[in-house]
């Protein structure tokens, strides 16, 4: 079965870290994961400048390392992202700031991704929601 | 046509998160989605009249809330009782609601998103 994820809660909760591990799980048995929409403080996981400490789990890492080896798309709402000050390099320009800081294999999108892809698919049958 | 919950059960000026629920209704109702929104437990001061948000400086949830309709989001609802809320009158736009009438929306709608 094909499921998509929401995740809303921040780095540092342990409902992100379980959307991971629950995404891990899926794909050892077999499911395969679409995509997940990064929205409200889950954003924070597609910053390049996290640094957690080295015995806490780098959930960006994790993240990235799923859209490497099972081609989950990673998305990002444009909106949430910026206002908490992680941009690509397009919004960066755009914006005139210094630097852009998302992180590999995280991709920029709008809430039309979510309502159109993740949320409320056309053919439903084959995707299942699941939000941390 | 799809249908959108969304439940709000925070307050509205501690963090975003009231004000990204209410960006997600508008971009599903652009999307021609059905969408309803209940308010419940702190969300309910979402639904206060007359915020005076000039000494917190943050943006009025309430006007946000106002245009919803503007996106033909009409159904708006309050988890409460008449007697849980008596000290601050709660917007007329919104139907109170019970926990069963709760539930049953629930079972109505295809996807329910909680903030």
């Amino acid at each position: 079965m094909n499921f998509s994820l929401t995740v809303k809660s921040a780095p540092d909760t342990p409902a992100h870290l379980l959307g991971i591990q629950v995404c891990e799980s899926l794909i050892l048995n077999g499911h395969k994961i679409t995509q997940i929409f990064f929205y409200e403080s889950a954003v924070y996981a597609a910053s390049s400048l996290l640094l957690p400490d080295q015995d806490e789990v780098n959930v960006t890492h994790r993240w990235q390392t799923l859209a490497k080896k099972h081609q989950t798309k990673l998305y990002v709402c444009v909106a949430a992202a910026s206002r908490r000050g992680i941009v690509d390099s397009d919004e960066a320009k755009a914006n005139d700031l210094p630097h852009s800081n998302l992180a590999d294999h995280f991709e920029i999108a709008g809430l039309g991704q979510w309502v159109e892809t993740l949320a409320l698919p056309v053919d439903e049958d084959s995707e299942k929601l699941l939000t941390f | 046509m799809k249908k959108l919950l969304i439940l709000i059960q925070q307050d509205p000026y501690s963090n975003l998160s009231v004000s990204e629920a209410i960006d997600i209704a508008f971009a599903a109702a652009t999307f021609d989605v059905e969408v309803a929104l209940v308010f419940a437990n702190q969300g309910l001061a979402c639904l206060y009249v007359d915020h005076q948000t000039a000494g917190i400086q943050k943006r009025n949830i309430e006007k946000k809330i106002k245009s919803l309709p503007i996106y033909g989001i009409e159904k708006i609802y309050a988890l409460a009782s008449k007697a849980s809320n008596s000290d601050y009158e709660l917007s007329s736009d919104a139907e109170r609601i019970n926990q069963h009438q709760l539930k049953q929306l629930c079972t109505e709608y295809d996807v329910i998103q909680v903030f």
